[in-house]
C-alpha cells in the first residue's frame, strides 16, 4: 500500500491552515551563513538561501486561507475528506526515501555543505522538532531557481554548482516528490491533531474516564478519588476528568509527586538524600557564611535537624519549580526567573534577606535573592531559575579547562531536548585534532559541535571554574573560544556579568523548550521516553514506527502547542497527557496485526510504578503506609535501588523492566503488608474500614456467609486494582477459591495440631496502626481459630502482588 | 490467545520474551563462565599504568622515569608511580586498599591480556562508554555483558546485573542492580518472617503461599494471553517470567557484612561491595555477567594525584575481585574485561601541577581470566606512538604491532568487539550478530 495513502487513513486528519508553529523553530541557527543575493538567486557559493535564524514564516496561518476539515486537499493524496498534511507528505516522500539518506550527508549542521554556509541545511532527528524545522527551511529557499529550475531541483540536478554532483534524474520518484512539495508549499496544508487519539488509536481500548480519574488521582496525589469527584466524572466525562484534574493539581501531595519528576531530570537530591550536609558543605565559606557554623560545629544539632536543613537547601532549585507551578508562574521561569524561593531553613544557610509570615512554618517559601560579599558590598546572584542555583551548579559541575561546556550541554539536554553529543554522529580521527591550533575552533570536526555549545557556556562565565557557585567579578572568558552566544546571536559585552539571564530568556523562548517541557511531562506520566525518530529503515517493522513516531510527535507538539498558548502553563501539559491514550490505553478492541502491535508498543497501561508512586499507592489503597518503624517508606529508602529506583548519584536512570528482584520486593511487601493490616482492619467499625466492610470474621462459606464473602472480594477488586468485576466474573472465582482453599487447609491444619490458632505476632492487631497506641484489649485480634484473618491475608497478599496492583 | 500464539506474537514485534521455569521444573544454576566488565568511568590515562611513555613533561609523562627495558613484568609494560595515601590526598589508613600498576600486574600479570593504542574514535563521555562496552557508538546497542548473559541464561533472575558502567540490555532480558545485603535477604525469602531466623516463622503457611504464588501466575498469564494491548501483554509477560525462577533467590549465599573501607575510600567500598554481591550470585548460579564500575578518572585537573589514586583503586578493586573469585572456588570460570570512556591527553592542558589531561581518542583495554590459560595470559598487543600517542597498526594474523601506519589493521572498539563475542560465543553466525551487526576487521585477539 501507498505509505501516504495508509497514513491519511491511519492518522485520519483534517486540514486546517498552514504549518504556523513551524516557523519559529530555528534550523539550527548557530550556522551563520551569507551567500544569498538580494534578488533572491544563489550567490556563487553553494548556498541556498534561508533566513537569518534558520526559518521564517510561510503561508497559510499567517494569511489566513487555509481550508478546514471537511473540504478537498488540493494537490494531496488521500481519500476525500481525509486530510494529509504538507508537513506528512515531506516526511513520507521526501524526507525518509531521500534526504535523510542522502543529502543529509552533507547537508546536516555539521555536514559540508554547512561549512560552505549553503542555506539548504536539514536537521538530524536529534533535534527535536527536526521535522518541521527542515521543511521550514526548505519553504524559506522555496523561491530561488536557477535559469528557471527551483534551486532545491537544481542543484541536485547537477544543473548548477553542486558539491554534490548529481544526485537524481528527473526520472526519478523524488524529483516528482520535490515538485509536488514546492506546489504545495505555496499553500501548505496542516491538520488539526486529535490529542485525544480517536481516530488514530480506534481500535484501542481506552480507559473510562473514572478509571482515567482513578489512575491520574494515585499518580498525582497518591490518592483515590473521592465519591464526589467520581460522580462530577460519571456525568461529566472526560472534561469533569480534566476539571479534577486541575483540582487535584492544587494538593500538597501533587507537588510531592512533582519533586521526584523533576529530580529524575535534575538529580539534584544527590545532595540530600538523608545527607547532613553534603549541600551545605557545597556553599563556599566566605561567600556564605551562614553556613559555617553548620559545617564546622556538627555537634550544634541533632542529626535529624542537620537532615531536615540540609535537605531545605538541596531541593532550593526543585522548591523553585513547586513554587513556580504552584503559583500558575509561566513555566519558563524556571530558567528565567530572577529570584528563587527559601524556606526558613534554607534561607539562614544561603543569607537571604527574606521574612516568613511564620519563621517556624518549614512549608513557606518566600522569594528572595542571593547575595554575597564583592568589594565590601553585597553583590545579587543574576538569577535565572535553576540555572543559577548552587545546587544545579554543583550537580552540573566545571573545570578550568571544560569551562562550561558540560552545563551548556545540560541546557541542551535538559531545556531543550537536544542530546548535543548525538551530534558527534561521525568518528573522530585521534591525529585530526593535534593537526590543527585551537582545534575545538579551527578544526571542523571538534568545531561544528563545538560552535553550538561553547556560546551557551560563554553564558556561565561568571561562574567560577573551580568554586562552581562563586560569582566573578568581572567574569571572564576566553578569546580562543567561540563568544558567548546563542544560536546565530552574539551575546553583547555588556551583558557579560549577566549573561545567564540573557541565555535563559532566548532558551525559553525556543519551540524546543515548550518541546522538552511536554516530554519531560509525558516520561513523568506513562513512564517511556518519546519515541526516537527511526533511522534503521531495514527494521522488520520500520514503517510501524515510523507511523508510531509521526503520531506521537504530532501529539506531543500538539500540546506543546497548547502549553505555550496557556501562557507556558506545565499543568496544561499534565492534563492534556493524562487524556491521550498514552496514559489511557486499556487493552485492544481486536487483535492488532503485528505490524500494528509495533505501532502500539508505547501506548498505554505497562507502566512499573515506581518505588515512589508505589509507595503512595499501598497508603492510599489500603489505608496504611508500609513503612519502617522510623515511619520512612520501606520502599523509597531500603528496596529503593533493588526496586528500580535511583540515587541521583551513582545511579541515575530508574529500571523500567521488572527483574526478579524487584518482583521479590513486591513478594516481600504483599506479605508483610498484608500481614500488618487483615486483622487490625477487622477491629474497626465495618463502616471505617478500608479492607473489609462487607465482612465480619464470622462470615465463612460453610456457615452461608459465601456471597458476603463474595462481595467483599468483589469490592477488594475494584478498591485494590481498580477492577470492575461483576459477581459471577471468573477473576472473583479465581479468588473466592483462594480464600476458600486457604480457609479448609488452615482448618485442617489447626485441627491436627500442623498450625496453632494464634495468630503471628506481627499480624496480630494490637495497637491503632495510626496512632500507635495500644488497642483496648477486647477490641485486639490475636487469635484466628475460624483460620478467616489468615485466608483474607492470603487474598490481600495476592491482590497486593498482582500485575494490576503494581503496574499502572 | 495461546501462550504458543503469544511467543510466536512476542517475537515478531520485537518483545521481551524467555520462557519461565514451569511450576517446580527443576531449576539448573548456570555454572560458568562468568563476566564482568568493569568501568573506570570517566576517561583513564594508559600512559599512567600500561602503555607508559618516556618522561618528558612538555609531552604525556611529567611524572615517573621510564626505561622500556627494566619497567616491565613480562611482557606488560607499566608505568613505574608508586602509590601510597599520603602522597594521593588520602592518609596511611588508605594504603592496603590502593595497588600500583607495578604490584597489578607482577599479582595478576599472568591472567592479564592488554591491548594498547585502542582507537576509540570519540572523545566524548556517552559516546565512549557505549561504544567501549558494546562495540558501537553510533547505534544503542545493548551492553556485550548483556548480550552473554541474554545467549546463556536470559531467564535466570540475576542473569545480568549492573551497577554502573553501560547497562542497555537492548531488550534482551532485565537489568538487575543489587545494593544491600539485609533488604536482599528480606526480598530473597519473602515469606520468612526474620531472615536471621530460616527456620523461624512464615507469614503465610508455606502451602498457602504456594496456592498465592501459583494463583498469581495463572491470573498474570490469563492477563497476558487475554489483553491484546502490546504493552500490557509485554508487561505482563515480564512479570511471568520475572517470578519464575524468584524462589532461587534464596539460594544466593551474601556475605555476613559488606566491605567497610576507612576514610575516603566510598567509591572502592563501593566496587568492592558490587564485587562482592556479583560473585554471590555467581555462585548460586542465579548470574551470568555483571558490570561493576570506578568513576573519578575524569580528570582534567591535579591528574598527578587523582589519576593515579583512581587507577591505584581499581587495581586493588580488581585484585579484590580475583581474590574473592579464588576464595568462593569460582575464579577459573572468571573472565574480566576492563574498559574506560576513552584515554587522555595527548599532553598536559596546563604546566602546572594542579594541571591534567583532556580527553583523548586512544585508550587500552584488559581482558584478564581467573584461569591464566583461558585468555592466554601475560600477552601485550597494539601500541601508540612514543611521539604522538596515535594508535598504531597491528599485522591482521600475527597481531605484531607495525611502524607503517598505511599496513596492516589499526584496532578499534569494533575489532576487539568483533574478538569479544567471538570468544564469548557469538560469533558471526550468532542470531546477535546479524541483530546487532559489527563493521570491523576479523583480529585473533583472543586467540
Amino acid at each position: 500500500m501507498n505509505r501516504s495513502l495508509r497514513l491519511v487513513r491511519k492518522l485520519g486528519l483534517a486540514r486546517i491552515p498552514a504549518f504556523a508553529s513551524v516557523a519559529t523553530l530555528t534550523l539550527a541557527g548557530c550556522y551563520s551563513g551569507g551567500g544569498m543575493n538580494d534578488d533572491g538567486t544563489a550567490s556563487d557559493t553553494d548556498a541556498m538561501a534561508t533566513t537569518s535564524g534558520g526559518s521564517s514564516a510561510t503561508t497559510g496561518a499567517d494569511t489566513g486561507t487555509g481550508s478546514t476539515g471537511d473540504e478537498t486537499t488540493g494537490g494531496t493524496t488521500g481519500d476525500p475528506g481525509d486530510c494529509y498534511s504538507t508537513l506528512q507528505f515531506f516526511a513520507d516522500e521526501i524526507w525518509a526515501p531521500s534526504f535523510s539518506k542522502s543529502c543529509i550527508q552533507c547537508h546536516d549542521p555539521t555536514g559540508i555543505a554547512a561549512e560552505k554556509n549553503a542555506k539548504f541545511l536539514l536537521l538530524p532527528p536529534v533535534y527535536p522538532g527536526f521535522m518541521e524545522a527542515n521543511l521550514a527551511n526548505i519553504a524559506s529557499i522555496a523561491g530561488y531557481s536557477y535559469d528557471d529550475v527551483p534551486l532545491i531541483l537544481a542543484k541536485p540536478l547537477f544543473l548548477t554548482e553542486h558539491e554534490g554532483g548529481k544526485v537524481f534524474t528527473e526520472s526519478d520518484e523524488i524529483y516528482a516528490a520535490i515538485e509536488e512539495l514546492l506546489v504545495q508549499l505555496d499553500d501548505p496544508i496542516e491538520c488539526p491533531v486529535d490529542t485525544s487519539g480517536a481516530k488514530s488509536f480506534d481500535d484501542v481500548d481506552l480507559l473510562t474516564p473514572v478509571e482515567t480519574l482513578r489512575k491520574a488521582t494515585l499518580h498525582l496525589s497518591g490518592r483515590l478519588p473521592t465519591d464526589e469527584e467520581i460522580k462530577a466524572v460519571e456525568e461529566g466525562g472526560l472534561d469533569a476528568v480534566a476539571l479534577a484534574v486541575e483540582e487535584i493539581m492544587t494538593e500538597d501531595a501533587f507537588y510531592s509527586r512533582l519533586l521526584d519528576v523533576f529530580n529524575d531530570k535534575f538529580l539534584t537530591d544527590k545532595f540530600a538524600n538523608g545527607s547532613t550536609n553534603n549541600a551545605v558543605a557545597l556553599l563556599s565559606e566566605a561567600d556564605f557564611p551562614g553556613r559555617n557554623d553548620f559545617v564546622n560545629n556538627v555537634a550544634m544539632l541533632p542529626t535529624p535537624e542537620r537532615v531536615r536543613i540540609n535537605q531545605a537547601v538541596a531541593r532550593e532549585p526543585l522548591e523553585l519549580i513547586n513554587y513556580i507551578i504552584r503559583n500558575d508562574r509561566p513555566f519558563t521561569e524556571i530558567i528565567t526567573a530572577n529570584y528563587t524561593v527559601f524556606n526558613p531553613d534554607s534561607a539562614d544557610i544561603y543569607n537571604a534577606d527574606v521574612s516568613f509570615n511564620d519563621p517556624n512554618d518549614l512549608g513557606e517559601l518566600q522569594e528572595g535573592v542571593i547575595t554575597v560579599p564583592r568589594g565590601g558590598a553585597q553583590m545579587p546572584f543574576p538569577h535565572a531559575g535553576i540555572l543559577t542555583s548552587p545546587m544545579w551548579l554543583n550537580r552540573f559541575p566545571t573545570t578550568p579547562t571544560n569551562i562550561m561546556r558540560h552545563r551548556a550541554r545540560m541546557v541542551l539536554f535538559q531545556f531543550l531536548a537536544t542530546d548535543v553529543l548525538a551530534l558527534a554522529s561521525q568518528a573522530i580521527s585521534p591525529d585530526a585534532g593535534s593537526a590543527v591550533f585551537n582545534p575545538t575552533r579551527n578544526n571542523p570536526d571538534c568545531a561544528k559541535c563545538h560552535k553550538l555549545i561553547d556560546p551557551i557556556a560563554g553564558a556561565f562565565q561568571m561562574f567560577d571554574k573551580n568554586d562552581q557557585e562563586k560569582l566573578l567579578d568581572p567574569p571572564q572568558w576566553y578569546p580562543e573560544v567561540f563568544s558567548p552566544g546563542y544560536l546565530n546571536e552574539l551575546m553583547p559585552p555588556d551583558q557579560f556579568s549577566t549573561g545567564i539571564q540573557w541565555l535563559a530568556e532566548r532558551v525559553a523562548t525556543d519551540p524546543r523548550f515548550a518541546l522538552s517541557s511536554t516530554y519531560t511531562i509525558f516520561e513523568a506520566l506513562t513512564g517511556m521516553k518519546p519515541l526516537h525518530y527511526p533511522t534503521n529503515p531495514d527494521s522488520e517493522f520500520y514503517d510501524s514506527e515510523l507511523t508510531a513516531w509521526e503520531t506521537q510527535d504530532l501529539i506531543l507538539r500538539s500540546i506543546a502547542d497548547k502549553f505555550v498558548a496557556d501562557n507556558h502553563n506545565i499543568k496544561t501539559v499534565i492534563r492534556e497527557i493524562i487524556l491521550t491514550p498514552y496514559f489511557r490505553g486499556k487493552g485492544m478492541l481486536k487483535a492488532p496485526t503485528p505490524a500494528r502491535a509495533a505501532e502500539l508498543a508505547a501506548v498505554g497501561i505497562g507502566r512499573l510504578s515506581t518505588p515512589e508512586l508505589l509507595a503512595n499507592k499501598i497508603g492510599a489503597v489500603t489505608g496504611y503506609p508500609w513503612v519502617r518503624s522510623d515511619k520512612q517508606p520501606y520502599l523509597t529508602v531500603d528496596y529503593k535501588i533493588l526496586y528500580g529506583g535511583h540515587d541521583s548519584n551513582e545511579i541515575t536512570e530508574r529500571l523500567t523492566t521488572v527483574n526478579a528482584v524487584m518482583a521479590s520486593v513486591g513478594a516481600r511487601m504483599a506479605n508483610e503488608h498484608a500481614c500488618t493490616i487483615s486483622a487490625y482492619d477487622f477491629t474497626l467499625p465495618a463502616d471505617q474500614r478500608t479492607l473489609f466492610p462487607l465482612v465480619e470474621l464470622t462470615d465463612t462459606p460453610d456457615n452461608g456467609s459465601s456471597a458476603e464473602i463474595k462481595a467483599n472480594i468483589q469490592y477488594l477488586h475494584k478498591r485494590i486494582l481498580g477492577e470492575d468485576l461483576a459477581i459471577d466474573d471468573p477473576e472473583l472465582a479465581r479468588t473466592f477459591q483462594l480464600f476458600y482453599d486457604t480457609l479448609q487447609a488452615g482448618l485442617d491444619n489447626i485441627a491436627n495440631d500442623v498450625e496453632t490458632t494464634s495468630l503471628l505476632s506481627n499480624c496480630r492487631a494490637t495497637k491503632n496502626l495510626k496512632t500507635g497506641e495500644a488497642l483496648p484489649m477486647e477490641q485486639q485480634i490475636t487469635s484466628d481459630e475460624t483460620y478467616v484473618v489468615r485466608a483474607w491475608m492470603a487474598v490481600v497478599t495476592y491482590l497486593l502482588a498482582d500485575y494490576r496492583f503494581l503496574f499502572e | 490467545m495461546l501462550r504458543r500464539d503469544f511467543l510466536n506474537f512476542a517475537a515478531m514485534t520485537g518483545l521481551a520474551v524467555a520462557a519461565p521455569r514451569t511450576a517446580r521444573a527443576a531449576f539448573q544454576p548456570y555454572a560458568g563462565p562468568f563476566f564482568v566488565f568493569v568501568s573506570a568511568r570517566g576517561g583513564w590515562d594508559p600512559t599512567y599504568f600500561c602503555d607508559p611513555k618516556p618522561k618528558d613533561p612538555s609531552k604525556f609523562n611529567r611524572l615517573y622515569d621510564y626505561d622500556a627495558a627494566t619497567h616491565k613484568v613480562g611482557n606488560l609494560p607499566y608505568a613505574n608511580i608508586p602509590v601510597s595515601g599520603a602522597a594521593l590526598g588520602l592518609d596511611a589508613m588508605a594504603d592496603p586498599y590502593l595497588m600500583s600498576a607495578k604490584d597489578f600486574f607482577t599479582a595478576h600479570g599472568d591472567q592479564i591480556r592488554l591491548i594498547n593504542g585502542i582507537n576509540t574514535e570519540t572523545n566524548n563521555h556517552d559516546r565512549g562508554v557505549k561504544t567501549t562496552f558494546s562495540g558501537r557508538g553510533d547505534r544503542d546497542y545493548p551492553a556485550l555483558a548483556a548480550m552473554i548473559a541474554a545467549d546463556r541464561a536470559p531467564a535466570h533472575p540475576l542473569a545480568f546485573i549492573s551497577s554502573g558502567g553501560y547497562a542497555n540490555s537492548g531488550n534482551l532480558l532485565p537489568v538487575t542492580r543489587l545494593n544491600s545485603v539485609s533488604s536482599f535477604q528480606k526480598i530473597a525469602s519473602p515469606n520468612l518472617v526474620n531472615v536471621a531466623d530460616p527456620m523461624g516463622p512464615t507469614y503465610h503457611n508455606p502451602d498457602t503461599y504456594q496456592r498465592i504464588l501459583d494463583a498469581q501466575a495463572a491470573r498474570t498469564m490469563d492477563l497476558s494471553n487475554g489483553n491484546d494491548l502490546p504493552r500490557i501483554k509485554t508487561s505482563a509477560n515480564e512479570l511471568y517470567v520475572a517470578r519464575g525462577n524468584m524462589d532461587t533467590l534464596a539460594s544466593v549465599e551474601l556475605p555476613g557484612a559488606l566491605v567497610d573501607l576507612p576514610g575516603n575510600l566510598g567509591d572502592l567500598e563501593r566496587m568492592m561491595q558490587q564485587t562482592q554481591l556479583a560473585l554471590a550470585a555467581f555462585k548460586a548460579g542465579l548470574a551470568v555477567s555483571a558490570n561493576i564500575e570506578l568513576g573519578g578518572f575524569d580528570t582534567h585537573a591535579n591528574h598527578d594525584i587523582n589519576q593515579v589514586r583512581q587507577l591505584a583503586k581499581l587495581f586493588h578493586g580488581i585484585h579484590f575481585l580475583l581474590q574473592e573469585a579464588e576464595a568462593q572456588g569460582l575464579l577459573g570460570e572468571l573472565i574480566i574485561f576492563v574498559g574506560s570512556d576513552f584515554g587522555r591527553g595527548k599532553g598536559y592542558n596546563g604546566p602546572g601541577a594542579a594541571d591534567g589531561k583532556d580527553h583523548w581518542p586512544v585508550t587500552s583495554m584488559m581482558a584478564i581470566s581467573g584461569d591464566p590459560g583461558v585468555i592466554g595470559g601475560n600477552t601485550l598487543i597494539g601500541a601508540s606512538t612514543v611521539d604522538d600517542q596515535l594508535p598504531m597498526t597491528v599485522d591482521p594474523v600475527t597481531l605484531e604491532t607495525l611502524d607503517d601506519p598505511m599496513m596492516g589493521v589499526q584496532i578499534k572498539w569494533g575489532e576487539v568487539h568483533k574478538a569479544m563475542r567471538a570468544f564469548a560465543g557469538i560469533g558471526p553466525d550468532h542470531p546477535y550478530s546479524s541483530k546487532f551487526p559489527i563493521i570491523a576487521e576479523d583480529l585473533p585477539l583472543f586467540g
